[in-house]
């Protein structure tokens, strides 16, 4: 794994800024540790060797430590606000973008995840994972630069040692790798099983079962702790690595000052160095949580950026005819979803003319929905077209297209705020929005009203308010979907009337298996059901 | 912190084992603690140039506390972990048995939905962290802080305040600091990101009537919206959140430049370096003080949303002196009269209450008027062991556990042979779909069954009900999912239970099951 996400810092400017940034304040930072370092070194020497009074190297060392913490302090600071923002500007990308995508193989659930709490992740990963990163790239380079200059052997030892860290870090992740990879799999059984039982209780409880949540813990416990024993080795290593450096390099230059080949003030300022060589590069490595996090939540995000559109969009979009003069044509009309054993819709011809009212049929299953969402442009086809006036209705305008017809869908979600906006108003005036509102039987409805502020919308309501949207359009084609399924009679008598109160030009297709709806239109295009497709 | 604290005293009987871990944390920071410390003071007295061999113990020391240190902190990775995930065990197990006897009808209505039940379960597995990072560091900072004080303090008794007063202030004054910060920004946050995550979902939800409706830049408006007030919130928080580090450092400076200014004068000069060098590395034990203190947070406040959760009556108790097993005759309630071997419908739109009387004839709850009489006799006399041993209820839901077909079932019946299985799932009418699955009985239905159809789940139900041996079966909407013919198909099913002399209770918000019932009951 990669610890930077190049597509991470080319597509998101602030986190490029922030990385410029984090490497000024790393080089500042890193310089402000040797200068401590070396101040604190000669506090003690001229205090110790030439009991001279300390004052000024005291304050450049309480200078240093100032620079040292507003550094800690921007990194982290810095880095939270850029991963606010790197957050704000995917999501913002993200959901425009799956307003044309719309896998049908992701809740919707799952991708607001994505978009909202999984890019929480970047909080971590840049405020804590990636300062550090800088860090352990400046600090021990500037540290090294400065003990090569004053004390080669001890730069011998921290040249010898540093690539240990990693190499073996390597070296027992492979070791690792494919143990913990097994157990990882029993571990996500065993992890998962608890959520399991506790959603399934009302089950348990009717069958009189206990389960055995203890075993189960149990066994959790051993298979974590075995996985852990391991896993923690790579630590282990580098921790020892880091350690023993240290005790080696005061060794050392312990013993080069009793031949006083060093002085004392650069011998405690290496001293102090030591641990700050190896530290910075122990913290990114405990942060790797936070940058796999980081990572995985910004890589979930491009994967669903890549997502192709729902439906291709015309290179050259035509005009779209006059839909209250055109005919709508299914020439061999087909969809079969990747992936699944039977076309949703197979084969489908039919015509209709300006101003007829045809029913889709067929029991559910058969592919009504789908049709719909092909004339909507909603769907692409995979065999088949629709023409309008003898033109390919995947070259029209697909805007244009929808501005010349209006929806109900099965399940309609309205938008948060006024009834007047939901309708389309004010782009449509009052006076029209309100005959709607009484034609689709929402007179408990004012425009002015905000929408589920008092109390929610039962789901009649909202059915009942979708469909005066649908009236207020006043469009040329009418698209349908069982618009009477859970209304009462009387409710259903509303929708019929208002179909039958529509001008004789207006084109409706509804997708119904209603006896009352389906008399009342003048067709009905029958689609077979799946089993008897197969059978032709 | 209450909750917290009724947390704890599960953990006791762990105790020995948390303080092990506590104890070894303090050895590995105290180990690297030592090893600066006699470092500086092995280079001190070098520089006075003394024979080599004086200084052979304090270099052994050296490298012992060198190696010591990754040692000790290996041992107490293990040591804390496996105490962490005997506490969530412990948790669990404690959590689980007050959850139990509240499910369904002992929790308020909308916990009973899977989301609050996984947030119950998430809010459980967080307090395993409880001690890790919240509990353990704070008390290994005490015995780290109290070891370098105390050292410092026989060097000399002002080096030794300082130290003192620098380690109270970067560990207790900013880590309190640091959380009360982050406290405040996350309640003015949380309203904030719940309206953006709603905004994001009816948005995604309404994609096909932005694109053909437009609408669509309205709906990113509103998300920019939340998107700018979320960024003000949380740009603010991450001053707070920034600031714990930065501090200590600085803590950690002023101590180590303080003691020198305070010991010049009066300290052997061989002893600065070490006492430099004690004060800047025992800080080390302070840094992760203020995460812990926002965890402690979290902590608490997850601990009182399971409380609130278990701390709930239980809807029914079993009563003291029992009746014997019943039989399972008859079963009265109301209007409904089930004798073995009918079928009666219960019908009524929904919100007409029928499953609450389902969840009444098996005693999830009981009637506040009137009784449930089983054999004639009042439900309560019963244990609910027996009640429901002798009333079957099969949930709308049907929930499939994350495990094999053959598990699934041994549910209604542990000890079913394969050969028993396979009869039931004849009779429910799946048993030529499982026989074409690639593993048969042992094929894994998948998450919450994801990987079934709602049909081939409710005959799954269907042969749980067929393996009981339950005189009385409730059907609880058993086609409320289903298409037409599908549904058709397994209400002929349920018709088989009353042949071989078992009641049924068929509910239903549709009146399409009357024509299948011997009697009819409108709610």
């Amino acid at each position: 794994m990669r610890p930077v996400d190049p597509r991470l810092l080319r597509e998101a400017p602030a986190a490029r800024r922030f990385v410029l940034l984090a490497g000024v304040l790393g080089v500042v930072g890193a310089v402000a540790t040797v200068a401590q370092a070396v101040a604190l070194g000669l506090a003690v020497d001229h205090a110790f060797l030439q009991h001279r009074r300390v004052g000024g190297e005291l304050a450049v060392f309480a200078v240093t430590t100032a620079v040292r913490a507003a550094v800690a302090w921007l990194l982290e600071t810095g880095g939270r606000r850029t991963a606010v923002r790197v957050a704000a500007s995917l999501r913002r990308r993200l959901v425009a973008h799956l307003i044309d995508a719309r896998p049908r193989d992701v809740a919707v659930g799952e991708l607001a995840a994505a978009a909202v709490t999984g890019l929480d992740a970047l909080g971590p990963y840049f405020g804590k994972f990636l300062p550090q990163l800088v860090l352990s790239c400046a600090v021990p380079a500037i540290v090294f630069a400065w003990v090569v200059w004053h004390d080669l052997t001890s730069a011998l030892v921290m040249a010898l040692t540093l690539p240990l860290i990693p190499v073996f870090g390597i070296l027992v992740g492979k070791v690792t790798e494919q143990r913990t990879l097994r157990r990882f799999r029993t571990l996500g059984v065993l992890s998962s099983y608890f959520v399991d039982v506790v959603r399934g209780l009302p089950t348990l409880r009717a069958f009189n079962r206990t389960p055995s949540v203890a075993d189960v813990s149990e066994a959790y416990r051993r298979e974590t702790m075995s996985t852990l024993r391991i896993g923690f080795l790579s630590a282990l290593v580098l921790e020892l690595a880091a350690t023993i450096s240290t005790a080696v390099i005061a060794v050392e230059i312990g013993l080069r000052l009793v031949d006083g080949g060093i002085a004392l003030a650069p011998a405690l300022a290496v001293l102090v160095l030591a641990p700050e060589f190896y530290g910075p590069l122990r913290a990114a490595a405990a942060q790797f949580h936070a940058s796999a996090d980081g990572l995985a939540a910004a890589g979930r995000v491009f994967e669903l950026l890549d997502l192709p559109p729902a439906v291709r969009a015309p290179e050259r979009p035509l005009p779209v005819p006059d839909l209250r003069r055109a005919t709508i044509r299914f020439e061999a009309l087909g969809l079969h979803y990747a992936g699944r054993d039977e076309p949703a819709l197979s084969g489908l011809d039919a015509a209709i003319g300006p101003g007829e009212r045809v029913a889709i049929g067929g029991p559910s299953g058969a592919g009504k929905t789908t049709l719909l969402e092909i004339v909507l442009r909603l769907l692409d086809q995979t065999s088949g077209r629709i023409t309008v006036d003898g033109v390919d209705l995947r070259e029209l305008d697909p805007t244009a297209w929808h501005r010349g017809l209006a929806w109900l869908p099965q399940r309609p979600q309205l938008p948060a705020g006024t009834v007047r906006a939901a309708l389309g108003g004010p782009a449509i005036a009052d006076e029209r929005l309100e005959r709607a509102l009484a034609q689709a039987g929402a007179g408990f409805a004012r425009l002015d009203d905000v929408l589920g502020e008092r109390t929610p919308l039962s789901f009649g309501e909202i059915r009942r308010l979708a469909f005066a949207r649908t009236l207020a359009r006043d469009a040329a084609l009418l698209v349908l979907d069982e618009p009477t399924t859970h209304l009462d009679a009387g409710a259903a008598q509303i929708v019929i009337d208002a179909i039958g109160a529509l001008p004789e030009t207006t084109t409706v297709l509804v997708a119904t298996h209603d006896p009352r709806l389906l008399a009342a239109c003048d067709r009905v295009v029958a689609l077979a059901p799946v089993e008897e497709r197969q059978q032709a | 912190m209450s909750s917290l604290r009724r947390v704890l005293v599960t953990a006791r009987p762990l105790r020995a084992r948390l303080a092990l871990g506590v104890l070894l944390g303090a050895l590995a920071i105290g180990a690297g603690v030592a090893l600066m410390a006699t470092s500086g003071y092995l280079i001190s007295r070098a520089a006075l140039r003394p024979e080599i061999l004086s200084l052979a113990v304090t270099i052994v020391g050296v490298r012992f506390f060198g190696i010591s240190r990754g040692v000790f902190r290996y041992a107490e990775r293990l040591a804390s972990h496996d105490a962490a995930l005997r506490l969530l065990a412990r948790l669990r197990v404690t959590f689980f048995t007050r959850l139990e006897p509240l499910v369904p009808e002992g929790l308020p209505a909308e916990t009973r939905s899977g989301d609050l039940l996984g947030r119950f379960v998430a809010d459980v597995d967080e307090l395993q962290n409880v001690f890790v990072r919240a509990v353990g560091p704070p008390l290994v900072a005490v015995l780290v802080g109290a070891g370098a004080v105390l050292t410092a303090g026989l060097v000399d008794l002002r080096a030794g305040l300082v130290l003192a007063a620098a380690l109270v202030g970067g560990g207790l004054l900013v880590p309190a600091a640091s959380a009360a910060l982050v406290r405040s920004s996350a309640r003015r946050e949380a309203p904030v990101r719940a309206a953006l995550l709603a905004d994001v979902v009816s948005t995604l939800d309404a994609a096909p009537e932005l694109v053909v409706f437009g609408g669509r830049e309205a709906a990113l408006a509103r998300i920019d919206g939340g998107d700018g007030a979320l960024t003000a919130i949380r740009s603010r928080a991450a001053l707070a959140e920034g600031m714990g580090d930065g501090l200590v450092t600085l803590a950690a400076g002023l101590a180590a430049a303080g003691m020198l200014v305070v010991a010049v004068p009066h300290v052997r000069g061989v002893l600065l370096a070490m006492l430099a060098l004690l004060a800047l590395a025992s800080f080390e034990a302070v840094r992760p003080l203020p995460a812990a203190a926002q965890q402690l947070g979290a902590a608490d406040e997850a601990a009182s949303r399971v409380y609130d959760v278990v701390d709930r009556p239980a809807p029914v108790l079993d009563p003291p002196t029992p009746a014997p097993r019943p039989e399972g005759r008859t079963l009265e309630y109301g209007g409904v009269r089930l004798r073995r071997g009918v079928v009666v419908a219960l019908v009524g739109p929904s919100g007409a209450g029928k499953t609450r009387l389902a969840h009444l004839l098996v005693r999830f709850r009981d009637p506040e008027f009137g009784a449930v009489l089983l054999d004639g006799r009042d439900l309560r006399a019963y244990t609910q062991a027996d009640v429901r041993s002798t009333v079957l209820l099969s949930d709308q839901d049907a929930h499939l556990f994350a495990t094999s077909i053959r598990e699934n079932l041994r549910i209604a019946r542990p000890d079913a042979t394969d050969d028993e299985l396979r009869a039931a799932l004849r009779r429910a009418r799946a048993l030529d779909w499982v026989e074409t699955l690639p593993d048969d009985l042992d094929t894994h239905v998948g998450e919450h069954g994801a990987l079934v159809s709602g049909g081939q789940r409710q005959r799954l139900a269907l042969a749980r009900a067929f393996l009981s041996d339950a005189p009385f079966v409730i059907f609880d909407e058993p086609t409320a999912h289903l298409d037409a013919p599908t549904a058709a198909e397994v209400v002929e099913t349920i018709l088989e239970l009353p042949r071989e002399g078992r009641g049924v209770l068929l509910i239903s918000h549709t009146d399409d099951v009357a024509d299948a019932a011997d009697e009819v009951v409108e709610l």
